[in-house]
């Protein structure tokens, strides 16, 4: 079966900072629209790989349709849009964000990280107890 | 003389007598109902009688392109068990639409002219 090439225009759309949710959208409208050509194409009385082949070429070339995302700084992620501010706010933000990580990691996690605490007490005094138990033992004897 | 307006919103980088048109004629459908992409690359092949012939993908920069300026708005809608995505016109769409509309007609004109021209000389 002929391949339309979205995969690759997903890939190409993302390494060009296209924003997500433009690039999730317009590969599922044009996989869609695609749909819509191929069923148009069987009821005209095409084979299967015929209908598909068809399909393709009249969706037309993703080379090209990449090209006309990329003309369009608006559909582009902020920081790719506005370089220079991008510079300047999410240093000052990952900065915000590294000691909120551990915070927000105990409060989202805190019966994990707590049971794994207790655990590790827990082992931590059997392992003292039976060290405390090894030595009475030689000291006795 | 009376001094013309500059040609504006015709597109920045191709060149101004097409790019702008795709545009145009989808703002134009829209304004008459909502439409999804497969259905509005139908309608121009049908209002234009396929004199304007584009790979039927290039669609969707445009839409999300207008959708970016505030001139469309899309919604998801269930139809007939598949999910499509709507464009409708906004306000802003309808002002945009005029003033694209106004720019052709200007360009119509002056083509027409120099055609008359060329024809007559």
């Amino acid at each position: 079966m002929p391949d339309p090439g979205l995969d690759k225009l997903r890939q190409q759309l993302h390494d060009s900072g296209v924003a997500p949710k433009h690039v999730i959208r317009i590969v599922t409208e044009l996989s869609d629209h695609l749909q819509d050509l191929e069923t148009e194409a069987l009821e005209l009385g095409l084979s299967t790989e015929q209908a598909r082949s068809k399909a393709i070429d009249q969706l037309g070339d993703m080379n090209t349709i990449a090209e006309e995302v990329l003309r369009r700084p608006e559909l582009r992620c902020w920081f790719y849009r506005l370089p220079r501010l991008a510079r300047l706010v999410l240093p000052v933000a990952y900065c915000l964000l590294l000691p909120a990580v551990p915070i927000y990691a105990s409060v989202a996690h805190g019966t994990t990280i707590g049971r794994w605490c207790a655990g590790l007490i827990m082992s931590g005094l059997l392992t003292s107890g039976m060290l405390l138990v090894l030595y009475a033992a030689i000291i006795l004897t | 003389m009376v001094k013309q307006k500059p040609l504006r919103r015709m597109g920045q980088t191709n060149p101004p007598f097409m790019s702008g048109v795709p545009e145009l004629l989808l703002l134009q459908l829209l304004a008459q109902r909502e439409m999804y992409g497969y259905e509005l690359v139908k309608s121009v092949k049908l209002v234009t009688g396929e004199a304007i012939s584009l790979g039927e993908g290039v669609i969707y920069p445009v839409l999300h392109g207008l959708e970016r300026n505030g001139s469309l708005k899309a919604k998801r809608k269930v139809v007939g068990g598949r999910t499509r995505v709507y464009y409708s016109l906004t306000a802003k769409g309808k002002r945009r639409l005029e003033r694209l509309e106004q720019d052709w007609n200007r360009i119509q004109t002056g083509v027409n002219a120099a055609l008359g021209a060329a024809s007559h000389a």
